[in-house]
C-alpha cells in the first residue's frame, strides 16, 4: 500500500498566499493544507511601540504554511510555480522546500496531484530541516538566537502536545497541553552543531520540554531576511547572501560550524519514522488513544485547513487535526494494523497518513541517561 | 514500552499531586493578580492621597478584592475547560450535521441564552431607581415597570447579531458589509431620536445597552462557537472568527431604540416635577408609568438619602453569598446544560475530555460567586467610595456616609455668622476629640422630638475654590486611568486576547491588544466625563468618532477591522461597569444632570479608534519585511 511521493511545503508571508493559492488553483491542484504560523524578524532599532512593551527586538510576521503532496515527478514543476508566484527570490518574501515521503493511504488517488510537465530542478540541495516541539512561549528565546547568529530564519506555529499528560487523569490540567512548534531548515552539514544548539538553549534534555528530530529535505528555497533593518549599502545583507546562494548554486560556503561551541556532552540520538495522520478535527483524540495500546504514547498535534480548489464538493471535511508521532520503524506495521481496524482511513475519520525518515532525534530518556 | 492499558494510569500520589497542583494555581493566580492589583492599588491611592478621605470598612473591600482575584482565576480557568471547548465542537459539528434553519435557530436561542445570563445587566436596572420619572418618563419606564421588555428587546438584539454572525462565516462575506449599513442606520436613529423629546434621554441608555451586554459569558461563547463554523465553512478562505461580538454589541442599541419608539407615545413628555404631580399626567399614563407605585413616590421623596446609603453589616454576609451563588448558577448552568444536551442529542456527538468539560463548569460556576461576591464588597465599595467623593476636587461635597449623629443637640448652641456678601448663616461649634471645629446649621437635619442633630460631614473642594478648572482636569485625568487600568483586569478582554492570540498564531499578542484597549478605554471615560460635565448630547460625540472609525475602516486590514471592533464591544464588563458607572453617577448627581449614561457608549467606542490605529503601525512593519527590499530590486 506503500506509495512514494513527495510534499511540498511553502511558507510565505500572508500577503502573499492568495497569489499562491491561484497559482494552485490555475495548475489544477485539488487540495492543499493551510495553517497560520509566525516567522519572527529582528526589528529595527529605536524606539518601537513593540520594543516598549514587550521588551525584545523581535517583530512576529504572519505566514501561511501551505502543504501539497504530489508526485515525485511533478515536484520540481510546482516548486518553480510556487517560486514565481510568490517571487521568492526577494528574501522575507518566503520559502518552499521538498521532502520524499511514504504515503500510506492508497485510498485518496486524487488527494496527490501529478503533472505532465516536466522542469529542471530549481534550488539548493543538502539542505536539512529540524522540527522541534517546545511548550507555549519557548520557541522566542530560541528563534531570536537562531537570527542573531544568521543561521536561518525559523517559522513557528502552533500546535497541542499529548504524552505523560494524557495518562494523568483530571490532573493533566495543570499541565499545559499548548505547544509551539518551531521549524527551520539549515545547510547538512551544520546540522549537528544546530541541533546541539537548540537542545542547549531550549534544555530538551529535560523531562517535558517536548522533543526535537531533523528530516530530510529535497530541494529547497529559503527565506534569508532575518532583520528589518534597512539597507544602509546598495544592496542589503540579504539581498547579497542570497546572491552567493545562487551563485555557487547551494549554501555550503555559509557554514557556521566553527561559530559554535561544541558541546562535549554525548547525545543520545535514536531514529525512527515520523507518521504523519491526518483526519477530521476532534477525532484525532480518538486515534491516539487507540495507538497507545501499541506504544505510541506521545503525539504533537496542530490544526490546519483542508483547503480545496476545484468547483465540485470537496470529499474532506476542511477542519483537519494533523498528529505527528515519532515511532521505531519496526512499530510501523503494528500501527497501520490498528490504524485499519480503527477504519481511519474510510469515512468516519477521512484519514490520510504518510511516513518520513528520521534519521535523528532527541528528547528527555529517562531509561538511556547514564550510557556514555 | 508499555503495551497494555491499565498499566499505563500513572498514580500519582499527594504529594506529587500537590506538586503540580501548587505552581500550576501560583501561576494562574498571579496572573489575575497582577491584573486586578493596578485598579486597587489606584484607587486606594487616589482616595487616601487626592481626596484625603478615609477608606470605609476596608478590612471587608480587603476580603471582597481577594475573593475578585480568586474568583477570576476559577472563571477564566473554567471557561477555557468547560465552555470554549464546549462552544467551539458544537460551532465545527453543526454545520457538518445539520442545515441552514436549524443553525439560525440555535444560535438565536445561544445569543438569548448567554445575553440573559450576563451579570453586567442587572447593573443597568440599578442606575433605574436613580432616575426621575418626570425628568425622562420613558427612560423611567425602561428600567423600571417595563425593565423585562428592555431585558428581552436586548437579548434578542444578540440573538439576531448572532445569526447574521454565523451566516457570514459560512457565506464568507466581510464585515464591513453589515458594519457599515448597521452603523449609519444606528446613527441616523440615534439623530432622529435627539430630535424627540423623549427619545432623546434614552440614546444614551441604548448605547450603553449595546457595551454592556457583551461580557464575560456571551464572548467566550460566541467567540469559540464563530472559531469553530468558520473552520469548516469552505468559502471562509482566511479563516477569522471574529465580527459577531461587535453585531452583538450594535444590534442591542437598535432594538432598544425601536423598543423606545414603540412605546414613546404611551408615556408623557419630560416635565418638570411640580407639573408631574399637579396636573401633567392623566391617569392612564400614570398607570401604566407609575404602576401601583403612585402614591409612593410622594412619601419617597421625604425618605431621606442616607438610608438608602446603608453600610454593609456582617449580617448581611451569608444572604449576599448565597445571591452570589445564586447569580452565578443562573448565569452558567442553564447555558451549558443546554449546550451538553444539545451536542449529546441533537447532534449525537461526544466530547474529546468530558470530565475536563464537568470540572470546567463547576470551576465557571464557583469562580463567578466568588467573583460576584468580591465585586459587591470589594471593588464596587470601593469605587463607589472614589466615585461619590470624586466631585470634592472641584465642589464642595456632603458626605453621607460618614454621618454623624449628635443626640441631646440643643438648638440654643447654634450661633449666627455673616458672610461676604453680608447674608446670615447658622453654624455651631462641635468638638472632635480635641479640635473645635465650626459646623454650618441646617434646619432640616434638626429632629426635635428625639433631640437628635443629623451632622453631615463636608468635604472639598480640594483644589482651590469651587468649580475651579484644576479639579476639573483632575477628575478627568483620574478617568483616564480608572478606564485603563479597570479594562486591564476585564476577564472577557483576557478571553478575547487568548483567542486572538491562538488564532493568528502569536502575531498578534494578547498584550498589545489589551494595552491598546485599555488605552482607548482611558480615552473614552475621559470623554464620557466631559459628555456629563459639560452636558455634551451623546449624538455629539459617537457621530463624528464613528464616521471617523468608518474612514479609519477603509484603510485598515480586515483582521485589524475585525479585532478592533470586537474588543470594542468586550471592554466594558463587570469590572469597568460598576467602576465607571459609580464615578459617572458621583459626578452627574453632584452637576444635577438627568441620566448619567452614555459613558460606556463612549468607552467602547474609542477603543476600536485605539486598535485599528495600533493595526496601521503593525500593517506598516509587515509591509516593511515585503516591500523595503524589493523597492531596491525593482
Amino acid at each position: 500500500m506503500k506509495r512514494k511521493t513527495s510534499r511540498i511545503t511553502t511558507i510565505v508571508h500572508r500577503d502573499l498566499t492568495e497569489s499562491v493559492v491561484t497559482t494552485l488553483k490555475n495548475q489544477g491542484v485539488l487540495y492543499y493544507q493551510i495553517e497560520p504560523g509566525r516567522y519572527p524578524v529582528l526589528a529595527k532599532r529605536g524606539l518601537w511601540f513593540f520594543d516598549f512593551y514587550q521588551n525584545h527586538a523581535i517583530i512576529d510576521m504572519p505566514v501561511s504554511i501551505i502543504e501539497i503532496i504530489c508526485e515525485e515527478s511533478a515536484e520540481n514543476f510546482l516548486i518553480s510555480m510556487i517560486r514565481d508566484a510568490a517571487e521568492l527570490n526577494i528574501p522575507g518574501h518566503g520559502s518552499v522546500y521538498s521532502e520524499s515521503i511514504d504515503l500510506i493511504s492508497a485510498n485518496h488517488h486524487f488527494y496527490i496531484h501529478t503533472s505532465q510537465e516536466i522542469k529542471k530542478p530549481i534550488g539548493f540541495t543538502g539542505l536539512t530541516g529540524i522540527f522541534c516541539v517546545l511548550p507555549r512561549g519557548s520557541a522566542e528565546p530560541i528563534a531570536r538566537l537562531v537570527l542573531q547568529n544568521g543561521i536561518a530564519v525559523p517559522t513557528i506555529s502552533y500546535g497541542t502536545g499529548t504524552g505523560l499528560r494524557d495518562r494523568l487523569g483530571l490532573l493533566r490540567i495543570t499541565i499545559p497541553k499548548e505547544k509551539e512548534i518551531l521549524k527551520l531548515i539549515v545547510h547538512s552539514s551544520d546540522i549537528e552543531h544546530v541541533l546541539d544548539f537548540m537542545i542547549e538553549v531550549g534544555r530538551l534534555d529535560l523531562p517535558g520540554r517536548g522533543f526535537i528530530f531533523e528530516f530530510p529535505v529535497g530541494h529547497g528555497l529559503l527565506n534569508t531576511k532575518v532583520s528589518l533593518e534597512g539597507p544602509k549599502q546598495a544592496a542589503s545583507m540579504d539581498q547579497i547572501i542570497s546572491a552567493l546562494d545562487q551563485l555557487y548554486g547551494n549554501m555550503e560556503w555559509r557554514k557556521k560550524s566553527n561559530q559554535f561551541r561544541i558541546s562535549l556532552r554525548h547525545r543520545n540520538y535514536f531514529e525512527g519514522v515520523n507518521l504523519v495522520l491526518n483526519c477530521k478535527e476532534e477525532s484525532m483524540e480518538f486515534v491516539t488513544s487507540a495507538l497507545r495500546k501499541v506504544g505510541v504514547t506521545s503525539s504533537t498535534i496542530s490544526l490546519k485547513r483542508m483547503a480545496h480548489t476545484g468547483n465540485s464538493e470537496s470529499i474532506f471535511t476542511p477542519a483537519r487535526e494533523v498528529a505527528n508521532l515519532l515511532i521505531p520503524k519496526k512499530n510501523l506495521p503494528e500501527v497501520i494494523e490498528v490504524l485499519n481496524e480503527l477504519e481511519f482511513f474510510d469515512e468516519k475519520f477521512e484519514g490520510i497518513a504518510y511516513t518520513m525518515e528520521i534519521p535523528r532525534a532527541f528528547s528527555y530518556q529517562s531509561k538511556k541517561s547514564n550510557k556514555k | 514500552m508499555a503495551r497494555n492499558e491499565k498499566e499505563e494510569a500513572i498514580h500519582i500520589g499527594f504529594r506529587e499531586a500537590l506538586a503540580l497542583i501548587l505552581p500550576y494555581l501560583q501561576k494562574k493566580i498571579w496572573n489575575q493578580f497582577k491584573s486586578v492589583i493596578w485598579i486597587v492599588l489606584y484607587l486606594s491611592v487616589f482616595q487616601l492621597l487626592v481626596l484625603r478621605i478615609p477608606i470605609k470598612e476596608a478590612g471587608i473591600i480587603t476580603i471582597g478584592i481577594c475573593a475578585v482575584i480568586l474568583g477570576l482565576t476559577f472563571f477564566l480557568e473554567g471557561l477555557f475547560l468547560g465552555l470554549m471547548p464546549l462552544g467551539e465542537a458544537l460551532g465545527l459539528k453543526l454545520p457538518q450535521k445539520l442545515g441552514m434553519f436549524s443553525i439560525m435557530i440555535f444560535s438565536v436561542l445561544l445569543g438569548m441564552g448567554a445575553t440573559l445570563a450576563e451579570p453586567a445587566i442587572a447593573i443597568l436596572k440599578a442606575c433605574g431607581s436613580k432616575v426621575a420619572p418626570w425628568d425622562a418618563p420613558l427612560l423611567y419606564y425602561l428600567l423600571n415597570g417595563g425593565s423585562d421588555t428592555l431585558y428581552f428587546s436586548i437579548a434578542i438584539g444578540v440573538g439576531i447579531s448572532v445569526v447574521i454572525g454565523m451566516f457570514r462565516f459560512l457565506y464568507g462575506f466581510s464585515l464591513s458589509k453589515i458594519l457599515v449599513p448597521s452603523i449609519l442606520l444606528l446613527l441616523a436613529v440615534s439623530i432622529y431620536a435627539y430630535f424627540d423629546e423623549n427619545l432623546q434621554h434614552i440614546s444614551g441608555l441604548a448605547w450603553d445597552s449595546g457595551a454592556v451586554t457583551t461580557g464575560p459569558v456571551t464572548v467566550p461563547l460566541v467567540v469559540a462557537l464563530g472559531i469553530g463554523i468558520s473552520k469548516v465553512s469552505e468559502k471562509n478562505e482566511q479563516s477569522s472568527a471574529y465580527g459577531v461580538v461587535t453585531l452583538a454589541s450594535l444590534f442591542p442599541i437598535l432594538a432598544v431604540f425601536l423598543v423606545g419608539i414603540y412605546f414613546s407615545n404611551k408615556v408623557p413628555k419630560p416635565m418638570t416635577e411640580m407639573e408631574f404631580f399637579k396636573q401633567g399626567i392623566h391617569s392612564e399614563q400614570s398607570n401604566f408609568l407609575l404602576g401601583n407605585k403612585a402614591n409612593q413616590f410622594q412619601r419617597q421623596k421625604t425618605v431621606n438619602q442616607s438610608q438608602s446609603k446603608q453600610s454593609t453589616t456582617a449580617k448581611e454576609f451569608p444572604t449576599k453569598v448565597a445571591n452570589a451563588f445564586r447569580l452565578a448558577l443562573r448565569a452558567i448552568l442553564p447555558l451549558s446544560i443546554f449546550l451538553i444536551l444539545f451536542l449529546y442529542f441533537i447532534l449525537k456527538e461526544k466530547i474529546a475530555y468530558p470530565e475536563e468539560v464537568q470540572l470546567g463548569i463547576v470551576f465557571s460556576i464557583l469562580g463567578l460567586t466568588i467573583f460576584n461576591f468580591g465585586i459587591m464588597f470589594g471593588l464596587n465599595q470601593l469605587g463607589d467610595q472614589v466615585g461619590g467623593k470624586l466631585p470634592s476636587t472641584f465642589r464642595s461635597i456632603e458626605l453621607t456616609d460618614s454621618i454623624k449623629f449628635i443626640k441631646n443637640f440643643n438648638p440654643k448652641s447654634v450661633y449666627t455668622a455673616v458672610n461676604e456678601e453680608g447674608k446670615e448663616e447658622k453654624f455651631f461649634y462641635l468638638k472632635e476629640r480635641k479640635l473645635y471645629s465650626g459646623i454650618p446649621y441646617h434646619e432640616e437635619n434638626w429632629n426635635p422630638t428625639n433631640k437628635v442633630y443629623e451632622y453631615i460631614p463636608i468635604h472639598g473642594p480640594i483644589f482651590g475654590k469651587e468649580d475651579n478648572l484644576l479639579g476639573y482636569v483632575i477628575v478627568l485625568a483620574f478617568a483616564f486611568v480608572l478606564g485603563y487600568s479597570a479594562t486591564l483586569a476585564e476577564p472577557a478582554l483576557s478571553a478575547l486576547g487568548n483567542a486572538v492570540e491562538e488564532t493568528t498564531v502569536g502575531t498578534f499578542r494578547k498584550s498589545l491588544l489589551i494595552q491598546s484597549v485599555a488605552i482607548g478605554v482611558g480615552f473614552g471615560t475621559l470623554t464620557g466625563i466631559l459628555k456629563i460635565v459639560l452636558e455634551i448630547p451623546l449624538i455629539w460625540i459617537l457621530v463624528p468618532i464613528y464616521i471617523f472609525l468608518l474612514i479609519l475602516n477603509t484603510v485598515s486590514k480586515s483582521e485589524f477591522i475585525e479585532i478592533a471592533w470586537d474588543s470594542a464591544g468586550v471592554t466594558t464588563g463587570p469590572i469597568t461597569v460598576p467602576l465607571i458607572i459609580a464615578m459617572g453617577l458621583g459626578i452627574g448627581n453632584q452637576l444635577g444632570t438627568v441620566d448619567g449614561f452614555g459613558i460606556l457608549a463612549c468607552a467602547s467606542a474609542f477603543p476600536i479608534l485605539s486598535v485599528l490605529i495600533m493595526g496601521i503601525i503593525v500593517e506598516n512593519s509587515r509591509k516593511l519585511s515585503l516591500n523595503d527590499s524589493e523597492s531596491k530590486t525593482k
